[in-house]
């Protein structure tokens, strides 16, 4: 079944007054299976980000639709759009987004709370999601008292709380060192294995060996994409690298 | 360097930064032209020459030394707000190559030019208003405009050069803060200053409980105290007991209520509660002086304002209680009324509403069954003593229209301040049966205006009256240092009378009349006249040169603070805007929606905001009791009139307080949407 599906999608920034358009996607299609797990990659200024912001309908196209289970994006209205993100998405970003007036709990309740859920049903539904993410033991502590690995799995947590139909991750190991790296890592490869559909951006090579599927994009558009297949993660890595190095290398790409 | 550069570059600082030095530009440019108007009424000669001409300058000179006060701490403390919000902005330059001397010459350089446009401004803006504030004061004190505000150049260039080099002073004084600022800091701290202090705060209940009950005490001493003398010194106990006491609540307090608020799950796990109170546990850590700030200074101007508009407004009242007639004389030789009448037929005035009576006016302690006449000051107990008068039924009947009939031996009564509850009453050795205590009473202004008890006798006859008053004259109170003067307890004869339609002019040429007949009866006799004669039209002069400086300044200041509670008020919201930006932009991601983030604000905002307007609005409230009695001293004995004047400034105020509050609320939402 498809979850997302994004067609002929483009983007054009315009500079003040319709001078300096500046292409930031064009003509970008594919679709995301559910439980799959799909990794973008691009240099910066790729249209990574931009493509990203589409998807989470925190902006809209100029071109081209996005469609999350069958439902265009651009047709819900702007009230509903915030309950829709909350239900639908989980975000996790490169900053971590925590808020320091909240402890890391109240962080993970937000977006219940939001939705106006008891207090009950809240702590019933953390208590596992804490237990897989290793940080039980920390939830009462604030975000500065922690370190950037455990914000980010609490920001995870506070991601996955929702059950949401797709998690979308923007550089998730952008802030962190190669171990906390490796850790989230394989925390998203548990929860794409119990059904979880993720869609990540990044420029990490070995972030994205994690994935089922990479689709890579340059200067807006789609330039190619690999499936794992039986691939190792190692084996993964490799096909990675050498894509990119065609990437770089300037090559014409398309599969 | 090229000197122009930093010239440059602190112009280009102070624009880049309008949004946050504007306000400030515009709060010092207002101080100074109020401080110069005010010292420039000070000293003012046209003023000098004003009936109640002392009064009115004791009163402006206060006032002067309130004014400078005010603008050293509110420049002082703004300027700290600035600096502090700036740090980031010198650690980026120092980390840029600027060396902290070349810094210090920029905000040398800064500090010069806001003081150059502040002191510039605001003299030229007092210059042009001094004329028109001296009008109105002219015209609130009900005497003639004077003609020429300064007596020459000279006094002018005085007021002026006083003011500038008072401003210089203050802006040396917070150019050598900055400068500190900047050279006790690393550039990594300044880079990183504006992100420190994040940490949730502790509740701190024994500050809390402190704080609660120094409000408490306060109030209670505000509410319970009857006695007008006490009331005037324990009004500044209370004072700083609230004062104390809405600082530690409003920063601990605040605190404490909120980490209960957040123990409550049920309560804090709702959409509508969980941001706010969170939120709100910030930025009372981060405000919470700030608001009681804000508080104090809203109370300050809720208070002066009621209070002297209350004073001005109910002068008219308080002269009517302390001078009964438009004329009010008074004296032991019946002779002496005689020629007072004669004079002032003589001058062509008919007297209207005319009263005369005998009388004996004298202190006494209070007790539970009559009156004690005594020296013995060391019998202390304040509050006991009573001044009384006594006049005899003739007169009180004739004055009041009353057909009472007294048997020897029997007396009415009528109290006031006090109560009086036994069936006789023991004076100097006699014991008299209260007949009745009566409404009405032969008016006599130093009774009724008084602040402590008084208590009015009528005996039954002339004869009875004269036996007191000779039994008071032989006690040995009349041989007592205090007491030699003759006549004093010696019956007195008062004469009271209206003019047609209270005219003042006949009013005054009636003293006049009465005036120049007492002189030329000392002249003849050479007698000891122990006498008086007061016109109401005559004292109004002074009651309306000392209420009428008094509200002016009440006003004066009550625009100051305002001014200053509103420039706090916006530093506030912009520093908070700020701060919010960035949380609230989490929000929206987490999914929040647009109109759910603005509900928040909007609550948020509307808290903070309104929150130290309703606790001025409560301490003013119980600060109405006490008031009321000081008021008392100043013969304002009406609370409803008071009532009235503290509804009035506060609705006014608060008026005020809502468009601050719509204006900042949007540059709020714009920051916060930004």
């Amino acid at each position: 079944m498809t979850i997302l599906e994004v067609q002929n999608l483009g983007k054009i920034y315009m500079g003040r007054f319709g001078a300096n358009q500046v292409k930031a996607l064009a003509n970008v299609s594919f679709s995301v299976e559910k439980g799959e797990y799909v990794a973008i990659m691009g240099e910066s200024g790729s249209g990574k980000t931009t493509l990203l912001n589409l998807l989470a309908a925190f902006d809209k196209p100029t071109s081209g639709k996005v469609l999350l289970e069958g439902r265009d994006l651009a047709a819900i209205q702007e009230e509903e759009l915030a309950a829709f993100r909350r239900d639908s998405l989980g975000f996790v970003f490169q900053d971590f987004n925590l808020l320091d007036t909240f402890n890391l709990r109240d962080n993970i309740f937000l977006p219940l709370v939001l939705a106006g859920k008891g207090y009950v049903e809240m702590a019933e539904r953390l208590q596992p999601i804490a237990r897989k993410m290793g940080i039980t033991d920390i939830l009462n502590k604030y975000p500065y008292e922690v370190s950037g690995g455990q914000k980010q799995r609490a920001a995870v947590a506070r991601a996955v709380i929702t059950a949401p139909r797709l998690l979308l991750a923007d550089e998730p190991t952008g802030a962190l060192d190669s171990r906390s790296s490796d850790g989230l890592m394989d925390l998203f490869s548990e929860l794409n294995r119990e059904g979880q559909t993720i869609l990540m951006v990044t420029h990490s090579t070995k972030a994205a060996s994690h994935a089922g599927r990479v689709i890579f994009i340059r200067d807006g558009e789609l330039f190619h994409q690999i499936y794992r297949g039986d691939a190792t993660n190692e084996q993964m890595y490799q096909k990675i690298a050498d894509t990119l190095t065609l990437l770089a290398t300037g090559g014409d790409g398309h599969e | 360097m090229n000197k122009r550069f930093y010239a440059r570059l602190a112009r280009r600082n102070l624009q880049k930064n309008i949004r946050s030095y504007g306000p400030f530009l515009l709060a010092c440019v207002l101080t100074v032209c109020m401080f110069f108007i005010i010292l420039a009424l000070s000293v003012s000669p046209s003023l000098q020459s004003m009936t109640g001409a002392n009064t009115i300058q004791v009163v402006i000179r206060y006032g002067v030394i309130v004014v400078g006060l005010f603008a050293v701490i509110f420049i002082f403390y703004t300027n700290s707000f600035l600096i502090r919000r700036r740090k980031r902005e010198f650690g980026l330059f120092n980390v840029l190559g600027l060396e902290k001397k070349h810094l210090a010459r920029v905000i040398a350089l800064e500090t010069l030019y806001v003081a150059l446009i502040s002191v510039g401004l605001g003299l030229v803006l007092g210059v042009a208003l001094a004329k028109l504030l001296l009008l109105t004061v002219a015209k609130i004190l009900g005497i003639a405009a004077p003609t020429g505000f300064f007596a020459g150049p000279r006094l002018l260039a005085a007021t002026i050069g006083i003011t500038a080099a008072f401003f210089a002073g203050i802006f040396l004084l917070i150019f050598l803060y900055s400068i500190r600022q900047v050279y006790v800091a690393r550039p990594v701290e300044l880079l990183q200053s504006e992100h420190a202090g994040e940490r949730e705060p502790k509740a701190k209940w024994l500050i809390a409980l402190i704080g609660l009950a120094c409000l408490a005490a306060g109030y209670y001493i505000a509410v319970t105290t009857t006695d007008v003398i006490q009331a005037l010194f324990l009004f500044f106990v209370a004072v700083v007991l609230v004062i104390a006491g809405t600082y530690l609540l409003f920063t601990a307090g605040s605190v404490a209520l909120l980490k209960l608020l957040k123990k409550n799950k049920r309560y804090y796990y709702k959409t509508r509660h969980f941001t706010a109170v969170s939120g709100m546990m910030y930025r009372m850590k981060q405000n919470a002086v700030g608001l009681a700030n804000i508080c104090i200074l809203s109370t300050m101007v809720l208070v002066m304002i009621s209070g002297t508009s209350c004073l001005m407004l109910g002068m008219d009242a308080a002269l009517y209680e302390r001078y009964p007639y438009d004329m009010n004389i008074s004296h032991s030789d019946e002779a002496t009324i005689e020629l007072s009448k004669k004079a002032v037929a003589d001058a062509g005035i008919v007297p209207e509403n005319e009263a005369e009576y005998s009388y004996v006016n004298f202190a006494a302690y209070s007790q539970p069954d009559g009156l004690l006449v005594t020296t013995d000051y060391t019998f202390n107990t304040e509050s006991a003593l009573c001044d009384v008068l006594v006049t005899d039924l003739d007169d009180y009947n004739r004055c009041t229209g009353q057909e009472y009939d007294l048997a020897p031996g029997e007396i009415l009564l009528k109290v006031e301040r006090m109560k009086y509850a036994s069936d006789t009453l023991e004076l100097l050795g006699r014991t008299y049966t209260v007949k009745e205590q009566v409404e009405d009473m032969v008016r006599y202004g130093l009774m009724t205006a008084n602040l402590t008890s008084t208590c009015y006798i009528v005996v039954p006859d002339r004869e009875a009256l004269t036996a007191l008053a000779a039994a008071i004259a032989s006690e040995d109170v009349r041989s007592s240092e205090q007491y030699r003067v003759d006549g004093l307890y010696t019956m007195q004869r008062f004469y009271g009378f209206d003019v047609a339609g209270h005219d003042e002019k006949t009013a005054l040429a009636a003293r006049l009349a009465v005036r120049a007949a007492w002189n030329e009866a000392l002249e003849d006799e050479g007698s000891d006249l122990a006498g008086t004669y007061e016109c109401r039209a005559w004292e109004r002069q002074d009651f309306v040169s000392l209420y009428g400086s008094l509200f002016f300044l009440g006003i004066f200041l009550g625009l100051l603070f305002t001014m200053a509670a509103i420039l706090i008020i916006y530093y506030k919201q912009m520093s908070e805007g700020r701060d919010d930006r960035e949380r609230f932009q989490i929000m929206q991601k987490v999914g929040m929606s647009r109109l759910e983030v603005k509900r928040t604000i909007q609550a948020q905002v509307l808290i903070v905001f309104f929150l130290p307007l309703v606790t001025a609005g409560l301490h003013t409230a119980f600060a109405f009791p006490i008031i009321n009695r000081v008021l008392a001293l100043f013969n304002l004995m009406s609370s409803g009139f008071y009532l009235w004047c503290v509804l009035g400034s506060f609705g006014a105020f608060a008026v005020i307080y809502a468009v601050v509050y719509a204006l900042t609320a949007r540059t709020y939402y714009r920051l916060v949407s930004m």
